[in-house]
């Protein structure tokens, strides 16, 4: 165990000793700040004008956090694309792969670690995008069991794409590339839902409404937990991580 | 130490290694030569556990790569033909980091990785990112790598590419030095490197074994011998058979068209015993041409 741990820190000091993570949190908070600060006035705005009237709708929850969580996982499903880019790409790239490989760790292990520290490094950007609501909570009082939820599927999504990520980077050596498949995958992974309004037999209905992920993450965003939809996220995360050790385990006949 | 039995390596349709088998004993010092595409990467990508073979079996220390490949790999430290470096890295964070890899208990990273360090003399850039490193010592890094964990075997693909003759002459006599404690493969084009400095040598050729022995052996196996022509101004059946008596001398044959002896020896002390010789007899030294065969000679021939 202690080889995964090496690799685990080898890897962490490369991204937080590195400008490699502080330029992900610099474009992240650049695209997070304005937004969030525009939402959170116009909500200001809309709670002014609606005192005294009937304003039970009106939350913090529902006008602005589970939009900003909303643009924050659209962001996510973008960058986290270049933090796997990496993972096992680069270590093809620079030849430290077959040191991996001649070392006395399985490939499921060395799959393990990599995907430790993809989404830790994933995880620590989720974290600065939790800040925004713990400042806020020190205006004022907020709910935090929808926002918990809300993060919490945010961490679960982002674990997903993780392993997707992973899984393209143990197919090419090429870093661009890496990034590049991982995104369509990504995307599609996330878009393929929305085949259910093209389709028109009651079979493709149903298979497009079951693999749409979009359902799931906006019960995490209104602060609805269901197990239904975290197991499916995470059989997924299980699949794409047993497909790497798979294809890492071929790399090794070729 | 290192046991390889018929070992199997396709290639789409294409046999890299077709039945490879040798054993290489403790301690031993053994260079890995063939041509190009011979299969001498992909053998030692095998013996270490990077790539697994169609069929067969390699044994470190008589455990199994392919039923304890984990077990096996501590044993063994490898550089290959490109170096697994961290460019990102610090000498010393990257050696200690390899330690913590392979198994190294943590109480001895710091013995080890100042061992390795001192052997293959990277002090100075020990506390330097390996990216602003010469060529050279980013080779030695490579080589601090591979025996920092005191693995029993050290297997080396072409390490010496990018070294001066000086760093090639250190080299040698550090892998000399790695002899009491690890046996080491070698793999490597310089075939005067391998027959001054190895114990051993395995010569493979479309994915078979050729012939293996002391590089001496392999000489004579091949016909290899010593041979000794000179030609004197005054020849004669006596000088010829008292040359035949000469100790370490195998045979003496007399050249007529161009009045030369032809001689083949063993023992490396003829040449001197022959003009000797041939000054108390008085009958003429006019030439003496040594006609050794080298290892390249065997290499190219044995290649063909």
């Amino acid at each position: 165990m202690s080889g995964v741990l090496a690799l685990i820190k080898r890897d962490l000091k490369f991204f937080f000793l590195t400008p490699q993570f502080y330029w992900l949190a610099f474009i992240c908070t650049l695209l997070w700040s304005p937004i969030y600060v525009y939402s959170f006035g116009m909500f200001l705005t809309q709670v002014v004008s609606l005192l005294g009237g009937n304003g039970e709708y009106l939350t913090y929850q529902s006008r602005v956090l589970s939009e900003f969580v909303g643009l924050i996982h659209f962001i996510l499903l973008i960058l986290v694309n270049s933090i796997t880019m990496r993972l096992l790409s680069e270590e093809k790239r620079n030849h430290t792969f077959v040191l991996l490989l001649t070392s006395p760790l399985s490939s499921w292990q060395i799959v393990l670690a990599k995907y430790v520290v993809g989404f830790i490094v994933t995880a620590a950007l989720v974290f600065i995008a939790f800040l925004y609501p713990v400042t806020t909570s020190l205006m004022g009082k907020i709910d935090w069991a929808p926002v918990l939820c809300s993060f919490a599927g945010l961490l679960f999504f982002t674990a997903l794409y993780v392993a997707v990520g992973l899984m393209v980077s143990a197919i090419t050596k090429s870093v661009l590339m890496a990034f590049v498949l991982a995104l369509i995958l990504n995307l599609g992974l996330w878009f393929l839902g929305s085949g259910v309004e093209v389709a028109e037999s009651d079979f493709w209905i149903t298979f497009f409404k079951t693999i749409n992920l979009d359902p799931i993450f906006k019960d995490f965003t209104q602060g609805v937990f269901r197990l239904q939809g975290l197991v499916f996220i995470s059989s997924l995360t299980v699949f794409f991580l047993a497909t790497t050790e798979r294809l890492m385990e071929a790399a090794r006949w070729e | 130490m290192l046991r390889v039995e018929n070992l199997h390596f396709n290639y789409g349709p294409r046999k890299v290694l077709d039945g490879l088998s040798f054993t290489v004993s403790k301690g031993k010092l053994v260079g890995f030569l063939g041509p190009n595409g011979a299969g001498k990467t992909t053998t030692m990508n095998l013996i270490t556990g990077a790539c697994y073979a169609s069929d067969g079996e390699v044994f470190i220390n008589q455990i199994s790569m392919r039923k304890n490949p984990l077990e096996a790999k501590k044993h063994i430290g490898f550089l290959p033909e490109h170096a697994p470096l961290y460019q990102d890295m610090i000498v010393e964070d990257y050696l200690t980091f390899v330690c913590e890899l392979k198994g190294v208990p943590r109480e001895k990273w710091q013995a080890y990785v100042s061992e390795a360090i001192e052997k293959t003399r990277l002090g100075e850039v020990q506390g330097r990112l390996i990216t602003r490193l010469s060529k050279g010592f980013r080779q030695r890094v490579a080589l601090a790598q591979a025996l920092v964990h005191k693995p029993a075997l050290i297997v080396l693909d072409e390490p010496t590419v990018g070294f001066d003759p000086q760093q090639v002459s250190e080299f040698k006599k550090l892998l000399r030095s790695l002899r009491s404690e690890h046996t080491v493969m070698w793999s490597t084009h310089i075939l005067a490197d391998v027959e001054d400095t190895c114990d051993e040598v395995i010569l493979i050729r479309n994915g078979q074994i050729i012939t293996q022995g002391v590089p001496s052996q392999l000489q004579r196996a091949a016909g290899g011998v010593k041979e000794l022509i000179l030609a004197v101004k005054h020849p004669s059946e006596d000088f010829q058979k008292k040359l035949s008596e000469v100790h370490g001398v195998d045979s003496v044959r007399f050249l007529q068209d161009k009045q030369r002896y032809q001689i083949t020896y063993s023992a490396d002390t003829v040449s001197d015993a022959v003009l000797e010789l041939a000054a108390a007899s008085k009958v003429g030294v006019l030439h003496l041409e040594s006609d050794r065969k080298d290892l390249e000679s065997l290499f190219l021939e044995l290649t063909k």
